[in-house]
């Protein structure tokens, strides 16, 4: 009984750190997309010392939710986006608008996966 | 290469923790819950042990959960008999005052050459000499033998035993247990006094030495002594 009780608060830890664990990742993810449209408009508007200097920050913020996230999250998924930011900024460094906006897209699509892999859902449990 | 070899190692620790939480079972006496909880748990720990793309983290909650639903199942077995005969299954009696149970077999899905074989493996080689079989919940046969049949005891003779209790062992490979001695109320001094008795100058010598609850000592001396001795 008393082995139970502690596997019980062990297990209302697991589950408390899981929920904070998703939100967390919710709203950085969001956070996130927020950064890559103001991105866009910039290299739309052929901004790009502001694109460069964004994509800069974004990358460095990236760095810091890549090592809390790491033990956590499947590497590869966060290694990909890691990559495309890298490839983001070359593109942005010589002002090459096609190739930029499809990595900002890349971007997107891979954030939007792991939104949808993180969350608690039937889909996701099936 | 030295990161494989920390997840192996921190793996195997939480595995060799998890198994001797869940009890001390031998795989062949595990009941079938319990069964596939322990492969279950061998699995997801060679998972992120080979790939190190997966979160160690991962296969540590499955573990830790896994243990959680063993303990839960263990604890409400123990309070709810319903519960236990829906988790464990009920024993079935094979064999009933000497004759098999057709039915009962076809319940258990129990052929006939499994019974003759684990009958075998209880020493029993003539389906005659059988009274009761039960087949427990493990896939273990319990035989209980004609009275005819059943090896003679002192009590069938009516002959007088002493009592006889579990043997304590005094010395371990040269090492004086002093938790043995206390529980006999026996001190080094009179240990020590009994091995110079038999020729024993160091307890250090001595592989084995137990004392039978009728308070006869048993010593006996490691073979590179032995051959010195000699």
């Amino acid at each position: 009984m008393k082995l139970w009780a502690v596997m019980f608060l062990v297990m209302v830890l697991i589950v408390a750190g899981g929920l904070y664990l998703e939100n967390t990742i919710l709203k950085t993810t969001d956070q996130i997309s927020r950064s890559l449209n103001t991105i866009q408009e910039a290299v739309r508007n052929d901004q790009w010392s502001d694109a460069l200097e964004l994509a800069d920050r974004l990358d460095k913020s990236w760095s810091r939710y890549k090592t809390v996230w790491d033990p956590f999250i499947h590497n590869h998924d966060l290694e990909t986006i890691t990559i495309h930011l890298a490839r983001l900024k070359t593109f942005l460094e010589t002002a090459d608008r096609g190739h930029a906006l499809a990595e900002l897209t890349n971007i997107e699509i891979q954030l939007l996966q792991l939104r949808q892999q993180e969350v608690l859902s039937l889909q996701n449990v099936l | 290469m030295l990161i494989t070899l920390a997840r192996t190692l921190f793996l195997y620790t939480l595995v060799m923790v998890t198994m001797r939480l869940m009890g001390k079972r031998q795989i062949a006496q595990l009941e079938p819950f319990e069964l596939v909880i322990a492969i279950m748990i061998a699995e997801l720990a060679v998972i992120p042990m080979q790939d190190r793309d997966i979160p160690l983290i991962n296969g540590v909650i499955a573990i830790i959960t896994l243990l959680f639903v063993q303990v839960s199942f263990s604890v409400l077995s123990l309070k709810f008999l319903w519960f236990r005969s829906v988790l464990d299954g009920r024993y079935s009696v094979i064999i009933a005052n000497g004759v098999i149970q057709e039915a009962e077999m076809r319940k258990a899905r129990y052929n006939l050459d499994e019974l003759l074989e684990q009958l075998r493996l209880n020493s029993v080689f003539n389906l005659e000499d059988v009274e009761f079989a039960v087949l427990e919940t493990s896939g273990d046969l319990s035989v209980l033998l004609k009275s005819q049949a059943r090896p003679v005891t002192p009590k069938d003779l009516q002959l007088e035993t002493g009592y006889e209790g579990l043997p304590l062992v005094l010395i371990l490979d040269g090492k004086v247990m002093h938790g043995e001695l206390e529980k006999a109320q026996l001190g080094e001094g009179w240990l020590r006094t009994e091995l110079e008795k038999r020729g024993v100058k160091d307890p250090g010598e001595v592989l084995i030495a137990t004392l039978s609850t009728t308070g006869r000592l048993f010593v006996q001396l490691k073979e590179a002594v032995r051959r010195q001795r000699r």
